[in-house]
């Protein structure tokens, strides 16, 4: 550590002496791309001017030069061998600090690192890039793994253009919360110890969120820390949320069902929502529900209303699900799926099944003894009495029943298929960049929604059909109606690809679950998004609502199910016992048991109404302790297949819970 | 460099060759590192875009597919070929840094398929099982789709430490432990979780431990504990257990190359259990006995087998039933006998041990033709008493073709029960094409001799029939003359068994004086198959080592104790220790024999390698036995 201090003299010449250089060099590109693209004048009047005003202009007019100009923060005159040691030297400081505020401050050493290490490649000092990413990535916690094996592949400025996680650090500053104690001492000493490269990258890249009271503990930290960008401003959740339910229109019913007062709404997908518990009485509004204009519905077809009878008179056959009694399992086990099941829906009624394979066909199954049928030839239709009461049945033609028909037309990988709630219509997302509507009465493809041109990873239809969004690879979810072939809502913010996507059951918001490892709640209505939660260490993989609108649950890569309430986006509850991602989730109908699934072949039930009384019973308007499922004894079952990953799971009307998923898929 | 391992690094070199045989030559050093830097960061950017691919597929492995996917939208054409499941070889050309792929003939279909479709699938479907009831996981058949290979630890704790605990047990000497475990198992109605796991530990078992023959009769303890509890479906797992039981009857296991160790227990004990698996239901005899008799045939029929596999196949047949003895060994008689007479002809004392195998072999026939005629003659006394006819000589109603309606046959219950030397067969048996008792006593008589009539009224009861009535032999005499045929190898043969032969059959060739233990014997046949001496020879000569092996005289007497030897175990080990796997007296009697040792293995059948056994004394014979591990 001698050598750099007695080369510093020499090394402030030498930066004098890049610095004019650099400027020249800049001189020379701007003219060059001014000769490039006949800009003679201009080119001319900048020479005139070079002698008197080079910096200005030389800023001025690079800017078309988009990439370059945003890499060219990164432009330093640091010596690269003194970036080990103002590193260390952070390290120590932090090291040294006190033990209340350790923790605050060591968030700090992740992004620095980053930061300092891009600095290295950007300047050209290749080889001390790679030595001081040997010295300190280990240093780094286990949830940046990812991240730094990424970051690892670049070596070269050339690199760091186009490259997705590179643009997240650069275009966002990431965010760090912090007590203001522990902020203040942080850059006092900063100052004190003259570590001004250091100083420079909290100033530039950083974003210190400041807030008044006690530092954090260690636990609160580790439990919101995870994202790609660091965690979520604070004034990014506190907009209002209308998380309760829609008021259920009045329909008449042949039974009457107001006995179930107590519970909230039952179906995320049917339009039955009731109120909140906290609402009472039926005509009361719930409070947090967003007005039912808000986003404007489709009416109610007659078919529908008689599916809400039908659905109703399944309630009262429900089994109420606690610790004391669990539900049945029955496993829908996916025999010869060569192709590679990847995604799979079963409509709300358990009537169907849809499956989305890696040969980009899709299948439906009946799962009743309701057989599939197409509806018949024009020809034939013409001849049927439009009037008669059983027209549906009328126009269905038996000859075509059977209980699997496929669906051909994409031309890659279906990652995702949903069901609508009438069940007249199947959506699907593929690595082909497209979304398709599918006809259940003629099982052809009706509509092709060209929008992303990435692989859609996910899509799903609205709790109250018409509506339906999107999310891929493209970092965007979008939001389209049915009749339309164009987005009408685009959410941009995420960092990297949005990996799934859920309705909320009021139909006025969505949740977005991405490979940055946040998840963020976008408002249908004005399309912002109106809360971000971080907390997970890998990319989230599933998302569900419960059944009354008031909490999320999201699993993830690394194993994990997290719960969060959305009135303020805390974190409430981590869920932890799967070895692997978790692919499913699903709140029972009353929303006291979630069930989850996944890689490692085994479906756990969770006691959640435990969590959600828990929670209730606190002050949220600060941050609430986390539940954890190995001290509050969460779990109440687990059960393995003997070879099969959960795919998929679906608590029927009755609450029993289906899971589906495919043998052998994961032998090799 | 330190980031080196993780990555994949391209040379310049290699850019420069991949250069030059795309035509450009004379690439400067300097290019061809920028360009080979920036492939290797190319590379692990789609290497990184696929693995987006890949978790999106719900898979754990990262596929050509999935780079080919990730190589497309960064739209750069796709590699196509590298779906095969093998990895690709690259082949080194020697003295040159050269290396090149392996170009061989590929199946296009195959490839096109990506290794993943088998030629010919299944239709994709979907099955629908429990895996819990109300919150109770379903013990077993959760999801036994087909070809579902089983997991052990999928099981609950509790089947795992159960499972443990009983195959500790079977495997360890605690007795007591064993026993407790056995018979638990023999009642415990919740094990049927653990059925295959407990039929896959027995029929590994057998072939692991074949050395051990207290461990061989554990395991065929817990195949009893197995087919006699009731809450057991033992359905698909029969086939494995009925082979193991086979194995255990039939092979040459490596516990029969010490003639200590009393195999021939194990393999009464094995065919006891395959009688009462076989008894079990008439749809399981249905399904096995047609490739058992054909088993068994093929065994007594092949004379390079070892003797105590032919002994297998006679109590194989008895425990299949009269009929099997009467199809199968009745008729393979006539072939099998001169191989047996020749073993027991051969008075070399090199021969004395294969001998004494082939004494028990005889015994066991005796035992068979026994049953048989039993069998049948009750059958007959039964029909005589319905339709009260002449008697049955064997020479005055050859031709009685009386058919009998019987039902299946169960006289092996007996067998098992009380032995066969007790009461007679009661068990009738349903014969499609039977001989009448003469006949087929006339048949047996011509190779078995007398030793056959004193079976049938070995405690002097004068029979109903006048079958042989010997009238001129002390029947006490007979039987102690009986013990004493088993021990003629020793040369004490007291003489009296030439009484034995009746002068009813004046053609029968008479006993030659002096003795060689096989009395009724018949004649050698003219055709002696002289290749089986003659490798028996050689087998001796190829091994000279296999010399001298220390046993006990008294043993014999045990070993060849022919009419007890089908009664149960049980009460055998009752009267007596011998059956143990180490006889008691063996560790105290100095009294030792010396014999030659000669393999009871003819021609290429080969005996399994045992262990040193404790059955040995001294130290430089089980240097012997260990010589012989090093030569098979």
């Amino acid at each position: 550590m001698a050598d750099p201090t007695a080369a510093n003299p020499n090394q402030l010449n030498a930066s004098k002496n890049d610095d004019k250089s650099l400027d020249k060099q800049t001189l020379a590109a701007v003219l060059q791309f001014l000769r490039k693209n006949n800009l003679k004048d201009t080119e001319d009047l900048l020479k005139k001017e070079a002698n008197i005003e080079e910096t200005d202009e030389g800023v001025g007019t690079s800017t078309d030069q988009e990439v370059t100009s945003v890499l060219s923060a990164y432009n330093s005159d640091g010596d690269p061998c003194m970036y080990e040691e103002f590193y260390r030297g952070l390290q120590n400081l932090i090291e040294a600090s006190l033990d209340s505020s350790k923790s605050e401050l060591s968030q700090v050493l992740y992004p620095v690192f980053v930061h300092m290490y891009l600095e290295l490649v950007y300047n050209g000092h290749e080889n001390q890039a790679k030595n001081f990413f040997a010295s300190f990535s280990e240093d780094q916690e286990e949830h940046h793994q990812e991240d730094l094996i990424r970051l690892a592949t670049f070596t070269k400025k050339e690199h760091m253009i186009h490259n997705e996680l590179m643009m997240n650090y650069r275009t966002s500053k990431y965010v760090i919360r912090m007590c203001r104690n522990s902020y203040q001492a942080l850059k006092r000493q900063l100052h004190d110890r003259q570590n001004t490269m250091v100083l420079n990258i909290v100033e530039e890249h950083l974003f210190i969120d400041v807030f008044d009271g006690v530092p954090r503990s260690k636990q609160q930290i580790e439990a919101t820390a995870g994202g790609m960008v660091g965690q979520a401003r604070r004034d990014a959740n506190k907009s209002r949320v209308y998380y309760g339910l829609l008021k259920e229109p009045e329909i008449s019913l042949p039974i009457e069902e107001e006995d179930e007062g107590g519970e909230d709404g039952d179906k995320p997908k049917r339009k039955r929502p009731k109120k909140d518990s906290s609402a009472g009485k039926k005509n009361k509004p719930d409070p947090n529900a967003p007005p039912v204009t808000r986003i404007p519905l489709l009416e109610m077809k007659d078919s529908d209303k008689i599916d809400k009878a039908i659905a109703l008179r399944e309630l009262s056959k429900r089994i109420r699900l606690g610790p004391d009694c669990l539900p049945s399992i029955c496993f829908y086990t996916f025999l010869n799926a060569f192709q590679g099941l990847i995604s799979v829906d079963i409509s709300d009624d358990s009537s169907l099944m849809v499956a989305g394979f890696a040969d980009s066909c899709i299948r439906v199954w009946a799962l009743t003894q309701r057989k599939l049928r197409s509806m018949k030839l024009g020809s034939d239709l013409t001849h049927i009495d439009k009037e008669a009461d059983d027209v549906m049945e009328r126009i269905m033609d038996d000859r075509t029943a059977s209980d699997c028909r496929t669906l051909l037309g994409h031309s890659g990988s279906v990652y995702s298929v949903s069901i609508s709630p009438d069940r007249t219509y199947i959506l699907s997302g593929s690595e082909d960049g497209t979304v398709r509507l599918w006809s259940m009465f003629t099982f052809s493809n009706l509509v092709c929604y060209k929008g992303h041109n990435y692989p859609v990873w996910d899509v799903q239809f609205a709790p109250y059909g018409h509506y339906f969004v999107s999310g891929g690879n493209d970092r965007t979810a979008r939001l389209w109606t049915t009749e339309n072939y164009q987005p009408i809502r685009l959410f941009a913010g995420h960092f990297s690809d949005i990996d799934c996507i859920r309705f909320h059951p009021n139909s006025n918001y969505v949740a977005t679950g991405s490979s940055d490892r946040t998840i963020r709640l976008w408002d249908l209505q004005n399309g912002k998004c109106v809360r971000i939660m971080t907390g997970h260490k890998g990319p989230i993989q599933v998302l569900c609502f419960s059944p009354n609108g008031h909490y999320l649950a999201s699993g993830s890569t690394d194993g994990r199910v997290l719960i969060w309430e959305l009135r303020h986006g805390h974190l409430v509850a981590e869920l932890a016992n799967h070895t692997d991602t978790v692919y499913a989730l699903a709140f029972c109908r009353d929303g006291s048991v979630l069930a989850s699934g996944g890689m490692d072949n085994c479906v756990k039930l969770w006691d959640v109404k435990k969590v959600f009384s828990e929670v209730e019973a606190e002050d949220m308007t600060t941050t609430p302790n986390i539940v954890q499922s190995v001290k509050s004894k969460l779990l109440l079952g687990s059960y393995p297949s003997k070879d099969t990953p959960v795919y998929y799971l679906h608590f029927t009307r009755r609450n029993l819970l289906l899971a589906a998923g495919s043998y052998a898929n994961t032998s090799s | 460099m330190a980031d080196d391992k993780k990555f994949t690094v391209l040379t310049p070199s290699s850019v420069k060759m991949v250069g030059e045989s795309a035509g450009i030559s004379g690439l400067s050093d300097e290019i061809a590192s920028m360009i080979a830097e920036d492939v290797c960061y190319r590379l692990r950017e789609v290497t990184q875009a696929s693995t987006q691919f890949m978790k999106h597929a719900k898979r754990k492995r990262l596929n050509a597919e999935d780079f080919n996917k990730a190589l497309r939208w960064s739209d750069v054409e796709p590699i196509h070929g590298y779906g095969a499941r093998d990895p690709l070889n690259f082949i080194p050309v020697k003295d040159s840094e050269l290396f090149f792929s392996e170009d061989r003939e590929i199946n296009l279909i195959d490839l096109a398929m990506d290794g993943k479709i088998p030629s010919a699938p299944g239709t994709t479907s979907v099955k629908a099982s429990w895996v819990a009831i109300e919150g109770i996981q379903k013990s077993s058949g959760a999801q036994a789709g087909t070809g579902v290979t089983h997991k052990f630890q999928s099981l609950s704790q509790d089947f795992q430490q159960y499972y443990k605990d009983v195959t500790k047990a079977i495997l360890e000497s605690d007795k007591q432990q064993a026993e407790l475990c056995l018979s638990d198992l023999r009642k415990n109605t919740k094990v049927s979780g653990l059925l295959p796991y407990l039929v896959n530990f027995v029929s590994c078992g057998v072939k692991m431990v074949s050395h051990d023959l207290c461990q061989l009769m554990r395991l065929m303890h817990l195949v009893d504990a197995l087919i006699h509890n009731q809450a057991l479906f033992l359905g698909p797992y029969l086939v494995n257990l009925i082979s193991t039981v086979k194995y255990c009857i039939l092979e040459p296991l490596a516990v029969s190359i010490n003639p200590l160790n009393d195999h021939w227990a194990l393999r009464d004990y094995a065919a006891r259990l395959l009688s009462q698996i076989l008894r079990s239901s008439k749809e399981i005899m249905g399904r096995f006995e047609h490739q058992l008799l054909a088993a068994l045939k093929e065994v007594l029929s092949d004379p390079a087998r070892p003797l105590c596999s032919h002994y297998g196949a006679v109590v194989g047949l008895c425990a299949l039933g009269t009929r099997a003895v009467e199809e199968v060994l009745v008729s393979q008689l006539s072939s099998y006998w001169p191989i047996l007479q020749q073993v027991l002809e051969d008075t070399s004392i090199s021969n004395s041990q294969v001998k004494v195998d082939g004494h028990k072999v005889h015994g066991a026939i005796l035992a068979a033709a026994e049953m048989l005629l039993k069998t049948k003659q009750d059958q007959s006394v039964d029909e005589e008493s319905v339709t009260p006819s002449q008697e049955q000589s064997p020479n005055a109603s050859p031709d009685h073709q009386a058919e009998f309606a019987f039902g299946t046959a169960s006289h092996l219950m007996h067998l098992s029960g009380s032995g066969i030397s007790g009461s007679a067969a009661a068990d009738p048996v349903r014969k499609p094409k039977r001989c009448s008792i003469s006949e087929t006593y006339s048949h047996l008589y011509e190779y078995l001799g007398d030793s056959l009539t004193l079976r049938l009224h070995p405690k002097g009861e004068p029979s109903k029939q006048t079958l042989e009535p010997p009238k001129d032999i002390d029947l006490m005499q007979l039987l102690n003359t009986e013990h004493q045929s088993s021990q003629h190898y020793r040369g004490n043969y007291q003489g009296g068994l030439l009484n034995l032969t009746r002068r009813k059959y004046p053609n029968r060739p008479r006993l030659l004086s002096g003795g060689t233990g096989r009395e009724g014997l018949r004649p050698r046949h003219a055709k002696t198959p002289k290749k089986i001496r003659g490798r028996a020879a050689s087998l001796k000569d190829a091994f000279p080592l296999a010399k001298t092996i220390k046993i006990h005289k008294s043993d014999f007497k045990t070993q060849l104790s022919i009419p007890g030897r089908l009664v149960s175990l049980k009460t055998k080990t009752g009267t007596s220790e011998e059956s143990s796997a180490v006889p008691a007296w063996l560790k105290t009697n100095s009294d030792v024999w010396k014999i030659n040792m000669r393999m009871p293995v003819f021609g290429k059948r080969r005996i399994h390698s045992t262990e040193p056994s404790e059955d040995i004394q001294s130290s430089s014979n089980q240097r012997t036995v260990c010589d012989l591990n090093a030569l098979f």
